[in-house]
């Protein structure tokens, strides 16, 4: 994982991968007990073409140049499947806005923050995802005050009242 | 825990008991270590994952209009 984590950075200083921060059951084990997970969700704002179109070749180029492979949806680098997600909500945008860098090994690492975790967990709402949000703030890793927030800021409300009836 | 322990009330205060050790350990732990226990996941995950995929296109086959 270090090795994949220092690829990203050097992408940063390079400006390919302008910001990002991780974001799945990665960052969720900085804040709580690891669970299983098949990759490393990585969430990045990246710069558009003239025509405001995303445009991932130079970046997957480079991360090819760099010894990663592609697999279905995920590039393997070294070892790891990292899936590049682009942020796709005003939330996810927020959350690598507002991610710290935390320690791994000798590395200073983005991680979105257990607050931001809980509310894209709320919008992305599967199960397992619920799970997540009772975990962190069973594990008093929240400021609940944040995440109301995020709640009302993200029209998250029908989705907290859905892990509350379900899962609180 | 023995056998003729495994009444429900003993079981679920027994895995209750468990999973709290569990949480104590797994709070001590660096994110690293965490990190390096997701890693030692993987195997059996992708094992478990093929397993799954195998098991629904059995099931496809079988009734194909799921």
């Amino acid at each position: 994982m270090r090795e994949t984590l220092q690829v990203l950075l050097q992408l940063r200083t390079e400006g390919r991968l302008e910001r990002f921060a991780i974001g799945g059951a990665v960052a969720a084990s900085f804040y709580i007990e690891a669970v299983a997970t098949e990759d490393l969700d990585v969430f990045a704002i990246l710069s558009t073409s003239a025509s405001g179109l995303l445009v991932l070749t130079p970046l997957y180029d480079r991360l090819k140049e760099l010894g990663a492979s592609q697999q279905n949806e995920h590039l393997v680098i070294h070892g790891w499947p990292v899936q590049i997600l682009p942020a796709y909500t005003p939330l996810v945008e927020e959350a690598v806005v507002a991610a710290l860098e935390q320690a791994f090994h000798d590395l200073a690492v983005p991680v979105v923050s257990a607050e931001h975790l809980c509310a894209i967990a709320l919008q992305t709402g599967r199960p397992k995802d619920y799970l997540r949000v009772h975990s962190l703030i069973e594990a008093g890793c929240v400021e609940l005050a944040a995440l109301a927030r995020m709640i009302e800021q993200h029209g998250l409300s029908e989705r907290w009242s859905i892990y509350v009836r379900r899962y609180a | 825990m023995s056998a003729d322990t495994l009444d429900p009330a003993r079981l679920a205060e027994h895995v209750a008991r468990v999973k709290a050790a569990w949480r104590k350990h797994a709070r001590a732990l660096t994110w690293e270590e965490k990190v390096a226990a997701i890693e030692r996941m993987r195997p059996r995950e992708a094992l478990l994952r093929e397993a799954r995929e195998a098991a629904r296109g059995l099931a496809e086959r079988k009734d194909p209009a799921r």
